[in-house]
């Protein structure tokens, strides 16, 4: 691809006058806790003074926990008398390990000051839910513009292909890549998006939902316009990476999953927040609305899928098929990969041996009381189970009809019947492991992602059809040759 | 020449100076060495195995407690100390969508924003932007984090200095340098990335960078770690103390020169020679777990002999109290129980292990017996070990314990994290086991069996087996590089451990815990004990006499300001609790429940001379009984003889022997089971499933038809003489008998060890089995008959079991091969015998070891036998006799007029005196070896 000039000049442009604002910000008569405060806070304190680590016995990740002294019992914060409060004489003490940020360099005076002063005024936050943590109340972050090129491919996890099946959107490093599908063409760049790109998902001919964040720290779903080539809406901000998006069967709502084991949905029109909800006691890997829209399932890493009631995010039952230890198909594995199956159920996949197919009521009937526990560990269930033949985690899966195309670790791409007892088939393989796949609306082509940073276009029909580039802006001293598909 | 470089050699030649000797007292100078990081900066391709794991382990990420352990931490999980790289590849650059590492910012990389606390991290601050690991870390993902895994490893490691090193004094400092050298011939640097570890930092402490600063005096040892190798540079701390000055003792073998050769480097006083009052109760105590007679006592106190200590230890040395009291502590290491060894062989095993102590087996020959034995465990005793440890991997780890004094099961999942061992080595030893089959009762060697390393999934060569060479016994090719000087440990443990009886503690200890970072407190002490068992031919009672005799052994408890906090040096005596069984022994001794070990003979002899006045007070009666049994042998219909069982039962329904050829087989294939009883389940030991045959003789007047219920449990099929048992059966069946000898054959198929049959024949037979033989045989007088008669009296049964009793010693603690928990030997601490831990025996002090004095049924049934015992004694003399006892020596003046003054106030006689040795039972002087 060519770079053109005068785009990169025009970033270049930006980040200047950014800095310039922040360093002539003019005095505002009275401190702005969500505006001049909690960035401080959440930049330099909640690591170690947060919801989890709370080094001392004291937290700052919300208001409230701001204003409830530590183990030592003395004010953290005395309203109007700075001196007097921790937050602010820690900060300032001559007493070099003692000094906050510890074992850090010492705070810009501009921000000591911020503190001094805001504290002085009466520590005040007019307006703010003290419950909310401050990361929440700070909002969407604006991010950097991505590299105009890239020293060399990153790994790939999100990818989606239009509407038409003729574009196919891949994650890049804080931003989106749109590539034309014959071609294999770069079509247009989207930045100014979170560092890493997890999900992709396409609404509609010129808009994408995006999941993505930066790892351990923020978060967030949002809506990409295409023609305008930049985002236009923030469904919602996370503490750490969001992982996956799914948009309701009637387009209306959205829901975001999290590597905190959250999920909020969210009304698309009004970004409105309808509920959230953290069930999961490790990553939400994927998530799925069922083909009638009445409820919502995540996939975790700790090797349940969570389901919900669409409406309101209550907690509807826990899938425990890739979590057995008794029965035929026994395995706890992580599950990485949902699907709506077309009816009222769901497809999921992860680690083990098979892709499962199920119904959240019968699921729900099926897991009972204690008092049939013995029972219940060895029958089967209404689940179908179907073997994959895959080695090592499965991280993708793509539905077409009642075909399920699933990779991951092994780097195989493999077709699986979800109504027939056809056995698995190996369609593509690509050399390393594979984190995405997506398959085109005209269920035509599929797309395989993952470490490599490759994509990989693969025929449905034709085994010998596929191309692959490697999508990322990688620098012209890189290999970035489209290669026909051996 | 930088300057890190000429300080380093300074403090080298300081160092090294010292050792010469040369201590000086200037002032210790901080350090300036600083770990080169250009290494690690972007000149070179980092390698992820080489540079980047040995970064995880040396910032604590790989950690048992921290990401290194099986479940991980916050879903990211390292493997132990790196020994998987694969594992550690997967984490760091593609589990969790790649999430970890960023190539296009490092510094915003998880794995380095976390630990340098940028992000929230629950383990805390652990990296600093002025580590080294920090520069490989970002280096490493600048340049792509490229985690792929190279076939170059790393070979050895060489370290310097590499021996033992001496700090004159605290606050000095020792750099340490390490090369790792690499399969591909190159060699670097690794001293910024290899973790360091003090074992005692109050002694000596590390910093990251390998630099030892001396913080007190004492010893200690540093280890060091590169991936998978493990090195250990011992360090010692000296120091002037003021107004230290050595105070001579007397050296009287080499084991004195070496412990007083350390006791003067590290500025500690060698206390003096103990009385002979306590070194007669502390000898004996230690040799024979019983208190020294009175008389023995008094004797000693008076013998003008200057050898009189050296005889005493010959005279104990000799005494069987000592055999029976050393098997003990070998039976409690072994497991030897009543539940792994049943019908009575947990009893021949620790009677063979005493035989061993009275004839002075050599420690190597009972190691080979116990681990190379085939047979029958009543046959062959020391078969017992592997029949009641039936795993190969429980074998492993007992062997590597027991003789080894190494605690190897870490290895079983990953290389030993504090020591050499790989798993490698630990599948190897286990290997050694493969080709051993046990059912209940005896050990084969087979000629098939193997291990696999269950993660190479490689067929392991046997332990001590010669390169590429299949031994002929694999057992027996491993017992013999074991116990041999090719095995180092061996003598080391052995010696060792026989230290710790007589101190209290090892030179190495604990003494199953013999690795790099747990240095001996006295290398040369250990070094000349292990030498010398090598070449006296493993004779054990060689050291232990040298030691006894030693000064070392015989000083004084008593301490002064330079050695009060020594517990490591063997500067003075260290007062012990008495063990759970010398203590319930001491007990019964002073209170007269038993008698102290000398004085049983007196009791024996009595006890031979009644029962032969009895037996012949009983003669006359002998015919007329003898015609009773006769008749009654005569009056049954038919008689069972004892049920015998095939000792080659079969694994699989396919390879057992069928009905017609059963009867075929040759007596001494047959043995008899006198725990397989009519009327109850019938168990074949703890075995595993497999096809057995039971048979009996039966001897029938006429031809006739007997009743005979079997009645199988659910998975078990039995057959009775060829004719199959239908389950869940109840109904009687018939056994035709035809006139003279029948033979009853019973095949079970059995699945699993639980799944036994029960079984009912109705004996018509009045007499005891034990002379059934002698009847049918016509026989009017022999062995059997006459114990047979012996027993139809009570006051002659009663003299029997006595005798019996106190040959068996059944009740001394310290003297029985029976292994017999109580409540009072729980409480002192009497291992449960489950595992081939030195540490079971616990010696701390409880609540429940007071309650046990003071309350116990056990304590207070034995203080029930004073009036008795002493009845025959007026007060003093009573007083004096049972300080005599007790303690070993007289009381002072004013111990004797306080208790005798106590006597005579109270009311009642023998209350007062029971007072009174109750009182002196919780005395710290009763309670401690001192």
């Amino acid at each position: 691809m060519k770079i053109d000039i005068t785009q990169a000049l025009k970033v270049v442009a930006s980040i200047t006058v950014a800095i310039c604002a922040l360093s002539n910000a003019p005095a505002r008569a009275e401190q702005n806790f969500v505006q001049d405060i909690a960035p401080i806070v959440v930049k330099n304190c909640i690591a170690c003074h947060g919801e989890r680590t709370a080094l001392g016995g004291y937290r700052m990740h919300t208001l409230e926990a701001m204003m409830r002294p530590g183990a030592s019992g003395r004010s953290a914060i005395a309203a109007r008398d700075a001196e007097h409060s921790l937050v602010y004489s820690r900060m300032v003490t001559t007493e070099l390990d003692k000094r906050m940020p510890q074992g850090g360099e010492k705070l810009p005076p501009v921000m000591v000051n911020a503190i001094r002063m805001w504290i002085n005024e009466g520590a005040k936050a007019p307006g703010v839910d003290p419950k909310v943590p401050l990361v929440k109340l700070m909002g969407p972050r604006s991010h950097p513009a991505a590299p105009v090129t890239y020293a060399a491919p990153p790994p790939l996890a999100a990818v989606a292909f239009s509407p038409d099946s003729n574009r196919i959107a891949t994650g890049g490093y804080r931003e989106v890549l749109v590539w034309d599908r014959a071609s294999g063409k770069l079509v247009t760049r989207i930045g100014g998006l979170p560092e890493r790109i997890r999900a992709i998902q396409w609404m509609n001919t010129d808009a994408l939902l995006v999941a993505g964040g930066i790892p351990g720290e923020y978060g967030e779903a949002a809506v990409i316009n295409v023609k305008a080539g930049r985002r236009t809406r923030v469904l919602t901000t996370f503490p750490d990476v969001a992982s996956s998006v799914a948009i309701s069967p009637d387009g209306l709502r959205v829901a975001a999953g999290c590597a905190d084991g959250s999920v909020v949905c969210t009304e698309l029109a009004t970004v409105k927040t309808l509920w959230t909800s953290k069930v999961h006691a490790d990553q939400v890997t994927g998530l799925a609305f069922t083909a009638n829209g009445q409820f919502v399932a995540s996939t975790g890493r700790d090797k349940v899928v969570k389901v919900y009631d669409a409406t309101d995010g209550s907690l509807y039952t826990t899938y425990n098929g890739h979590n057995r230890n008794n029965g035929r198909y026994r395995g706890q594995a992580p599950v990485f990969a949902i699907a709506p199956d077309g009816t009222a159920g769901f497809v999921t996949v992860g680690g083990g041996e098979w892709v499962q197919t199920w119904n959240p009521e019968k699921a729900k009937s099926e897991t009972g009381d204690a008092g049939d526990m013995e029972t219940r560990f060895f029958t089967q269930g209404h689940t179908r189970y179907a073997e994959h033949g895959l080695t090592g985690d499965v991280f993708a899966m793509a539905i077409v009809g009642t075909t399920a195309y699933i990779a991951g670790e092994s780097g195989s791409v493999r077709r699986v019947s979800l109504t027939s007892d056809e056995k698995s088939q190996e369609v593509a393989k690509q050399a390393d492991w594979v984190y995405g796949l997506a398959a085109s609306p005209d269920g035509k082509w599929l797309a395989a992602v993952g470490f490599k940073g490759v994509l990989q276009l693969i025929s449905t029909a034709n085994a010998n059809a596929g191309t692959s580039w490697v999508a990322a802006p990688v620098s012209s001293s890189a290999p970035k040759q489209r290669t026909k598909q051996k | 020449m930088n300057t890190a470089l000429r300080m380093t050699t300074l403090l080298l030649t300081a160092a090294i100076g010292i050792s010469a000797g040369l201590a000086n007292g200037n002032k210790p100078k901080p350090a300036a060495v600083k770990p080169d990081p250009r290494p690690y900066s972007t000149n070179r391709k980092l390698d992820f195995v080489q540079d980047v794991v040995p970064v995880l382990t040396k910032q604590g990420c790989a950690g048992g407690s921290c990401h290194g352990s099986p479940q991980g931490k916050g879903s990211f999980s390292l493997s132990l100390f790196g020994y998987d790289p694969t594992m550690d590849q997967r984490a760091l650059t593609r589990d969790s969508f790649a999430r970890r590492v960023d190539t296009f910012v490092p510094d915003a990389s998880l794995i380095i924003r976390k630990p340098m606390l940028k992000t929230p991290h629950l383990g805390g601050r652990k990296l600093k932007a002025t580590d080294t690991a920090y520069t490989v870390l970002r280096t490493w993902i600048a340049q792509g984090a490229d985690a792929s895994i190279s076939n170059v490893e790393c070979t050895k490691l060489t370290i310097t200095p590499s021996i033992s090193q001496i700090l004159a004094s605290p606050g000095r400092q020792l750099p340490l340098r390490v090369v790792a050298h690499y399969s591909d011939g190159t060699s670097r640097d690794v001293t910024p990335i290899a973790t360091f570890e003090s074992a005692h930092p109050a002694v000596a402490k590390v910093s990251p960078n390998g630099l030892i600063t001396g913080t007190g005096r004492g010893q200690t040892a540093v280890s060091i770690r590169y991936l998978q190798h493990l090195e250990s540079v011992p360090i010692k701390v000296l120091g002037n103390v003021k107004g230290f000055a050595w105070k001579p003792v007397p050296e009287r073998n080499a084991v004195d020169k070496l412990v007083n050769q350390t006791l003067k480097q590290l500025s500690v006083t060698a206390s003096p020679t103990c009385s002979d009052a306590t070194f007669l109760r502390r000898v004996t105590l230690d040799l024979t777990g019983m208190l020294p007679s009175p008389e023995t006592a008094r004797s000693f106190a008076t013998d003008k002999g200057a050898d009189k200590r050296q005889r005493m230890v010959e005279t104990l040395l000799a005494s069987d109290a000592f055999a029976r009291f050393w098997a003990l502590k070998r039976a409690d290491l072994l497991r030897v129980t009543d539940e792994r060894m049943p019908h009575g062989r947990a009893a021949l095993l620790t009677k063979w292990l005493a035989d061993g102590w009275k004839i002075n087996r050599p420690a190597d020959v009972e190691a080979k017996a116990l681990i190379a034995t085939d047979g029958d465990t009543r046959i062959s005793p020391p078969a017992n070990y592997l029949v009641a440890v039936t795993t190969p991997d429980d074998r492993t780890e007992m062997t590597a314990q027991t003789f080894m004094g190494t605690r190897i099961n870490c290895a079983k999942c990953h290389n030993h994290p504090y020591e050499k061992w790989t798993m490698n080595d630990y599948y190897s030893i286990a290997a050694a086991f493969a080709r051993t089959e046990t059912d209940g009762f005896s050990v084969t060697s087979t000629a098939t069996g193997e291990t696999k390393h269950p993660t190479k999934a490689r067929t392991m060569p046997p332990y001590g087996a010669q390169k590429g060479v299949e031994p002929a016994n694999r057992r027996q090719t491993f017992a013999t590089w074991l116990a041999s000087p090719s095995n180092p440990l061996f003598a080391r443990t052995e010696v060792n451990r026989i230290w710790a009886e007589l101190f209290g503690r090892g030179i190495v200890d604990p003494v199953d815990d013999f690795r790099a970072s747990n240095p001996p407190s006295n290398a040369a002490l250990l070094d000349m004990l292990s030498k010398r068992l090598e070449t006296n031919g493993y004779d054990r009672k060689d050291i232990i006499r040298l030691i006894c005799n030693s000064q070392t052994y015989q000083r004084s408890s008593a301490t002064d300001a330079f050695n009060k906090n020594d517990d490591a040096l063997f500067s003075h005596a260290k007062p012990r609790l008495l063990s759970a069984e010398q203590l319930l022994d001491a007990i019964g001794v002073v209170t007269g429940d038993i008698k102290a070990d000398r004085d049983t003979d007196d009791v024996l002899r009595q006890l031979t001379t009644d029962i032969s006045t009895t037996r012949g007070k009983r003669a006359a009666g002998y015919a007329a009984w003898l015609e009773t049994q006769k008749s009654r042998y005569a009056a049954a219909p038919f008689v069972a003889e004892p049920w015998e069982l095939y000792t080659q039962p079969a694994s699989s329904v396919a390879e057992a022997i069928p009905f017609k050829d059963i009867t075929k087989t040759l007596q001494t294939s047959w043995l008899e089971r006198d725990d397989i009883r009519d009327n109850q389940d019938v168990r074949f030991g703890h075995i595993k499933g497999g096809v057995y045959w039971i048979r009996r003789v039966i001897n029938s007047r006429n031809a006739q038809t007997i009743d005979v219920n079997i009645f199988p449990a659910d998975r078990t099929a039995v057959w009775v003489n060829g004719v199959a048992v239908p389950r869940g059966e109840r109904e009687k069946r018939s056994l035709p008998l035809q006139a003279g000898v029948n033979y009853v054959y019973i095949r079970c198929d059995m699945p699993d060890q639980f799944q036994p049959f029960w079984m009912r024949f109705k004996d018509p037979c009045d007499v005891d089995t034990s002379i059934r033989a002698s009847l049918r045989l016509g026989k009017n007088s022999d062995d059997a008959l006459l114990a047979e008669y012996d027993t139809t009296d009570g006051q002659l049964r009663g003299l029997l079991d006595s005798r019996t009793a106190l040959l068996k010693r059944d009740r001394y603690a310290t003297q029985r091969s029976e292994p017999r928990p109580t409540q009072f030997l729980a409480a002192f601490g009497q291992p449960k015998r489950e595992t081939a831990c030195a540490c079971e025996r616990q010696t701390n002090p409880t609540l429940l070891q007071a309650l046990e004095l003071l309350n116990g049924s056990e304590t207070y049934q034995r203080l029930g036998n004073i009036a008795a015992t002493y009845s025959a004694l007026d007060d003093a003399a009573f007083v004096e006799r049972i300080y005599l006892t007790a303690m070993s020596r007289v009381p002072v003046a004013k111990e004797r007029d306080t208790a005798l003054a106590f006597l005579t106030k109270a009311g009642d006689k023998n209350k007062g005196r029971l007072d009174f040795v109750w009182a002196l039972l919780s005395t710290k002087e009763f309670l401690f070896q001192h």
